[in-house]
């Protein structure tokens, strides 16, 4: 080997040794994919953004893949297939269906106690992700369901907004007081999701499905023939065969942002998610808005919510740098200065004590007492297994079910056979579910 | 002349990317979706269990099932009824030698060039019982408001309404193109006989654009049975009460959601018979009656 080789060989070796150098400080990528739309999804990309611009190990890509169970959907299917991403926004009624697909890994396999300090978390957000001892995911959007009141519409009625309906009856009686007045063509408004009837099984303290709602096996029956259920849908019907409700469509959150926002409606239950969107767009349109909590059955004490919204899941069987990087992400995402931020771009109230404290230091809740309602509610709901939340594999196929229910008792249908026929189908559903494990 | 291939293998060789490609993209795929219509399966098959033809029983013994088939036929029949002669009299219409023939033939066409959701999500503004235009109209001529979403009937109009717009375009052009290949000397010679425009249209026209016809009755209950999912999805999510639950809606929501791909691989073999079925049907009786040449 002459001179002239040797050169060449040092270059291309100092060359080489170079190019590891910058391939060993490139960040490590992180995909996300997540299901918030909007202007929710600006706030959460601002967040991501700032999370790339101020550290330089891991670099997050964060894609919008559509709704909560598109999102699951997507992600099991690709896994299956081997290209999915290294974290998935899930939403709360998924979590089952994510732990058994065998996609995920418990996101305590990665953070020990000196890395996050949980104990920090809502106690109703941490019981939520808590499966047989294990914490699955991370916290990371939460809300319930609220009362969203027009305050200038309620004056026009004769209403005093600042004493709000908090009862079912209640909630007949200034529906028929706004209607009759003249105010608005009907009195209030939600999605026809089950999503609330959940959290109204909750407020009552009654479970939604048996083996401690899921939680200490996978369920096998369905508490639609309770008092409680029976309650709902039967205040529920008076509501839509007074005229008093008026069906913004199935899951259709958007169309009851719209039916209220056009007044349509003096009143609207929807997820304190809208906090922010909705005090601003009556801003806009030129009326106050004013949150309240949610309504509950006359006869009972009330319960509490369950801790809807979504939290993070980290896929397995992923290369060890890419995990350690997502969880790296995670716990920067759920530190109370960007849940802070995260709560007022949103509304989703924050899923940490300390953050909650940062948020009273600066008087945001007295400056802004819509976001103290949401929180207000979460923070007094009492630990019972009704709140916890239920686990169920085919979640969506429930909600679905139930949604069909009521859309039949719209078209003249008893409560009760409605129910009857969806028991039916949902625990045949579980049954099919069960015989595969 | 006896021009034969040489040699036995070759034809093969040519062969052998079409049949790569069928095999790969619908030869397996359907034995896959044979072979898991008789699994009951969980996450795309990462659990299953052998069940025979449990899926199948339980589909033709399930009361929402069946309903759900009545309302597909019933579907489909509106749509290629309706989204044919509708089509055709249209394109009749615009054949004639008219002036603004081209602009009026591409603004009735562009519709085809949206996705069924996007048609869905169109219409869902039109239909929105309180801001859409249906009942404003409505309201200011009639002095009503129905509810779209709410009633059945309603609901399953609106989807045949948006399912023929936007499959009008394509219906247009295709007749569009048949109207144009008939030769004028047919047209001219039944003037000089004296026949008139209706005369004509029965005994010239819509003879000789049968083929035309036939095609697209069959391509349109294919729309009709495979193509409507999105429309569905957007606009009633198979609701109210499943009024509108299409077989295919139905088909996507336990495959996609339900994470039961048994039960949805025995719903696709279901509907690929049906539509099977119904096709070869039409080959043996409307496709007797179809013209090809002339």
């Amino acid at each position: 080997m002459n001179f002239r080789n040797c050169k060449v060989l040092g270059i291309v070796l100092v060359a080489v040794l170079m190019l590891g150098a910058i391939v060993s400080a490139a960040p490590v990528k992180v995909t996300l994919w997540h299901s918030m739309g909007g202007e929710n999804k600006n706030i959460m990309d601002g967040l991501i953004n700032e999370f790339n611009t101020t550290q330089s190990e891991v670099e997050v890509q964060a894609i919008y893949r559509g709704t909560y169970p598109e999102v699951l959907n997507a992600a099991i299917a690709s896994a299956r297939a081997g290209t999915a991403p290294t974290l998935v926004q899930i939403y709360e009624v998924g979590s089952l269906a994510a732990i058994d697909s065998g996609v995920f890994v418990p996101i305590d396999e990665f953070l020990t106690r000196d890395m996050v300090d949980w104990s920090d978390y809502m106690d109703a957000v941490f019981n939520y992700y808590q499966v047989a001892g294990r914490q699955w995911s991370m916290p990371f959007n939460s809300s319930s369901a609220i009362l969203y009141i027009n305050a200038d519409l309620f004056r026009k009625a004769g209403l005093d907004p600042n004493n709000p309906p908090s009862t079912y009856s209640e909630i007949i009686e200034a529906s028929k007081q706004i209607v009759e007045s003249g105010a608005a063509p009907y009195g209030i408004t939600w999605p026809l999701h089950t999503w609330f009837v959940e959290q109204w099984m909750a407020e009552q303290g009654a479970p939604l499905v048996n083996n401690d709602n899921g939680r200490s096996a996978r369920p096998t029956s369905i508490n639609t023939d309770s008092a409680e259920m029976k309650r709902i849908f039967t205040w529920w019907k008076q509501l839509y065969d007074e005229k008093l409700w008026i069906n913004a469509g199935v899951e259709d959150w958007d169309q009851a942002n719209a039916l209220f926002m056009g007044q349509q409606v003096a009143m609207e239950i929807t997820s304190t998610s809208d906090v922010t969107f909705l005090t601003q767009a009556g801003k806009e349109a030129g009326f106050e808005v004013i949150t309240a909590q949610l309504p509950v059955p006359d006869e009972v004490p009330r319960v509490g919510v369950v801790p809807g919204g979504a939290s993070i899941w980290v896929v397995g069987n992923k290369p060890k740098a890419e995990s350690e990087a997502a969880i790296k992400f995670l716990i920067w995402m759920s530190a109370p200065e960007q849940q802070v931020k995260w709560h007022k771009g949103t509304g989703y109230f924050p899923i940490r004590k300390s953050a909650v404290d940062l948020l009273e230091k600066e008087g945001w809740f007295k400056e802004n007492p819509n976001f103290e309602v949401a929180l207000k509610q979460v923070l007094d709901t009492q630990s019972s297994i009704g709140t916890q939340g239920a686990l169920i594999g085919r979640f969506q196929e429930v909600r679905d079910i139930l949604e069909e229910a009521f859309q039949k008792v719209m078209g003249g249908s008893t409560v009760d056979a409605a129910l009857k026929d969806a028991k039916t189908k949902i625990e045949r559903s579980f049954a099919d579910y069960n015989s595969l494990f | 002349m006896d021009s034969k291939f040489p040699g036995k293998v070759l034809p093969y060789i040519f062969l052998l990317p079409t049949i790569i490609v069928c095999g790969m993209f619908i030869y397996y795929p359907a034995a896959m979706t044979f072979r898991a219509s008789m699994y009951q399966s969980l996450f795309f098959g990462a659990r299953e269990k052998f069940v025979g033809f449990q899926n199948f029983t339980r589909l033709f013994t399930s009361p929402d099932y069946l309903r759900s088939l009545r309302i597909t036929i019933f579907f489909a029949i509106l749509v290629v009824a309706i989204g044919l002669s509708l089509s055709f009299m249209i394109a009749v219409l615009l054949n004639r030698k008219l002036r603004a023939a081209k602009a009026l033939r591409i603004s009735l066409v562009w519709p085809y060039a949206l996705s069924p959701a996007v048609a869905g999500t169109i219409w869902l503004f039109l239909f929105n019982p309180h801001s859409g235009l249906v009942n404003y109209f409505l309201d200011t001529v009639a002095n009503i408001k129905p509810d779209w979403f709410s009633n059945p009937k309603l609901a399953l109009t609106m989807l045949v309404v948006t399912a023929v717009w936007n499959n009008f375009g394509y219906n247009l052009v295709f007749f569009l193109a048949g109207l144009q290949n008939i030769s004028d000397s047919f047209v001219e010679a039944a003037e000089v006989d004296g026949a008139g425009f209706w005369v004509q249209l029965r005994h010239i026209i819509i003879p000789l654009i049968s083929p035309t016809t036939f095609f697209l009755l069959v391509i349109n209950i294919n729309y009709a049975f495979f193509d409507t999912v999105g429309m569905v999805d957007v606009m009633t999510k198979g609701g109210p009460a499943n009024a509108t639950n299409l077989l295919i809606y139905q088909l996507y929501k336990d495959g996609f959601q339900n994470f039961n791909s048994g039960l949805a691989a025995a719903q696709s073999l279901i509907l690929f018979l049906f539509v099977v079925g119904l096709t070869l049907v039409q080959f043996r009786t409307t496709g007797r009656m179809v013209h090809y040449g002339g």
